[in-house]
């Protein structure tokens, strides 16, 4: 626009957002404490994800766990009876890890939080054999190999097979139905090698009217305390694998 | 082209000059450093970087007939710019005098404005489940694959399964039970369009076959002499069908639905006799390696649906050895 003096003048360009310039992201960057280099990359985890880490996306684990388990079944009604007994409990899944929630840090990113399905079999004594299916969280409680994490998982329990025998069937390992029950258990571990685990399983029973007698269910659960990893590393499987070997030796009542 | 004129320049310059279609007049130049030039660029080439565009383009001939078009293409911006104090002077002198050459035809040859590959993310996780961009367990770049994935061109299918639900035999033929089975599974899927194509495509097609072993039958009906019930230990059933894929992404371990039609030969409740029935399927997997599906025997009186998890062997075989190993230490076997 021409002046008073014929002389034409423009705006000239005033420092301020929008920030495009290096020195603007500069600028930018010191006003929040912004580091301006990333930070280097973390060492990638061993078994490239097959044992499960804060450093990866998607995770595929080949779980095993060996537990103590404290039984217990309905018994008599009318006298308010309940059987219980000391067994063992041994578990065989395969879990899959999605990243539910990440963290980035520089341009490094970290998953803190993983969930996915699961499915598996669940053994204890004389023969008893659930399959199972349901979901696992594992919740990273750092960023390094050796992180400490929360795990918690939650499935549909269904028995599927048993040793039994009557007068006119021998003794030996059936299929036996069962109504569709539910487990559940939480855990602290450690870098996704192996955790301790507490958790309980809860069998429906299987009593209704139009069923006759001798094919009802009582309903039925156990708590268990145990230990719970990948077997990669072998521990895991040994524990559940000496577990499962330990219900040779229950009573039950 | 070999034409030579002086203007301001620098990383600011509006980078439409810059284009080959531009180059025949400053004019369009001028005209164009009002939008964007190209998507996907930065506002540092956008930008002029000297506030509104100078009038006085020292050695730039206007033509009189076009004057009339600059002047009213920039007198709207004029008024808008009020003077401030700290502005300065617009003179010939002002804008330093720096020759630009124009490239070469061939220079722009790769430029374009469209069709830029998407920027990459700039963050990324440490581990990767892979080595190299081919699938994992994958030959020929994923010409084929031992676990399904989503840049596999042909994939086996292996796994073992576990599943429970109801069977739900003919309304005379007694109640609703529980049903549960385990089992195994294998088969062949392509991507038929990725064979003609290059480019990723979402389908898939192919066939699974499997095998299960389902908890007995029971059945109670109203006879001569009152309620007769019968059952079996165990069902086994074997199927065969027709897989089609959808491909939800393209990462390792993406998530895909698979929809499977085929036929079931099991034996029908407590008869013993198998008979063929259909068999429909619908899986929400990941990657190859596991998928959570829901699926259906229909059979003549004998209904089964069953929820239901499978793992891919390479995954289950351990496991299955060792669920194996245990139950013959515990005395199960």
């Amino acid at each position: 626009m021409p002046t008073e003096s014929g002389e034409l003048r423009v705006a000239s360009e005033r420092s301020g957002p929008p920030y495009y310039t290096e020195a603007d992201l500069a600028k930018l960057r010191a006003r929040y404490g912004v580091a301006t280099e990333s930070p280097p990359a973390p060492t990638p985890a061993r078994w490239r994800c097959l044992i499960a880490d804060p450093t990866c996306r998607n995770t595929v684990e080949l779980q095993a766990m060996g537990a103590y388990a404290f039984r217990a079944r309905q018994g008599a009604v009318d006298t308010g009876e309940v059987d219980r007994w000391n067994s063992a409990r041994a578990q065989y899944d395969v879990w899959l890890g999605l990243p539910a929630l990440t963290e980035t840090e520089g341009k490094n990113r970290y998953t803190r939080m993983s969930l996915g399905p699961k499915g598996g079999v669940v053994f204890s004594d004389t023969g008893d054999l659930w399959g199972n299916l349901g979901i696992n969280m594992r919740y990273w409680l750092g960023r390094g190999h050796w992180a400490p994490h929360i795990e918690v998982t939650s499935a549909l329990a269904f028995r599927m097979a048993t040793r039994a025998g009557n007068d006119v069937m021998p003794e030996a390992f059936r299929m036996k139905r069962g109504a569709v029950g539910f487990s559940a258990d939480v855990g602290f571990g450690l870098g996704g090698f192996g955790s301790l685990v507490i958790g309980g399983q809860y069998d429906s029973p299987l009593a209704r009217e139009d069923i006759p007698e001798e094919h009802r269910e009582v309903s039925s659960g156990m708590f268990y305390f145990g230990f719970r990893g990948n077997i990669l590393w072998g521990g895991p499987a040994v524990a559940a694998v000496a577990a499962h070997a330990s219900t040779r030796a229950v009573k039950r009542p | 082209m070999g034409s030579r004129w002086s203007g301001p320049t620098g990383a600011g310059f509006p980078i439409a000059s810059r284009r080959k279609r531009d180059r025949s007049s400053p004019l369009v130049a001028l005209a164009g450093s009002f939008v964007p030039a190209r998507r996907g660029a930065t506002f540092a080439e956008l930008d002029p970087g000297q506030g509104v565009v100078p009038l006085v383009y020292p050695g730039i001939s206007i033509p009189p007939s076009q004057r009339l078009i600059v002047t009213s293409l920039l007198a709207p911006l004029l008024l808008l710019a009020a003077p401030e104090a700290d502005a300065a002077p617009l003179t010939a002198e002002a804008a330093p005098e720096v020759e630009v050459v124009a490239k070469a035809e061939d220079e722009d040859s790769d430029y374009g404005p469209f069709f830029e590959a998407e920027a990459p993310s700039d963050t990324a996780f440490a581990t990767t489940a892979r080595k190299r961009k081919a699938p994992v367990l994958s030959v020929g770049n994923g010409a084929f694959c031992f676990v399904d994935g989503s840049h596999c061109k042909a994939s086996i299918l292996a796994d073992a399964t576990v599943a429970a639900g109801l069977r739900a035999p003919a309304s005379n033929k007694g109640p609703d039970m529980p049903y549960a089975h385990f089992g195994f599974r294998g088969g062949l899927v392509i991507r038929p369009l990725m064979f003609r194509r290059k480019a990723w495509h979402p389908w898939g097609v192919g066939v699974v076959g499997s095998w299960t072993l389902g908890t007995g039958a029971l059945t109670v009906q109203a006879g001569d002499e009152g309620l007769e019930q019968s059952e079996t230990e165990r069902t086994p059933a074997a199927r065969f069908g027709l897989v089609n894929q959808v491909w939800l992404g393209q990462r390792p371990h993406a998530m895909h639905i698979d929809f499977t039609l085929g036929g079931v030969r099991s034996p029908v409740l407590t008869s013993g006799v198998p008979l063929v029935g259909t068999h429909a399927e619908v899986a929400f997997g990941w990657g190859g390696w596991g998928a959570v599906y829901a699926s259906g025997d229909f059979l003549d009186r004998d209904t089964r649906v069953a929820l239901g998890f499978r793992a891919h062997g390479v995954a289950a075989a351990p496991l299955i050895a060792l669920a194996v190993l245990g139950a013959a230490l515990g005395g199960a076997l």
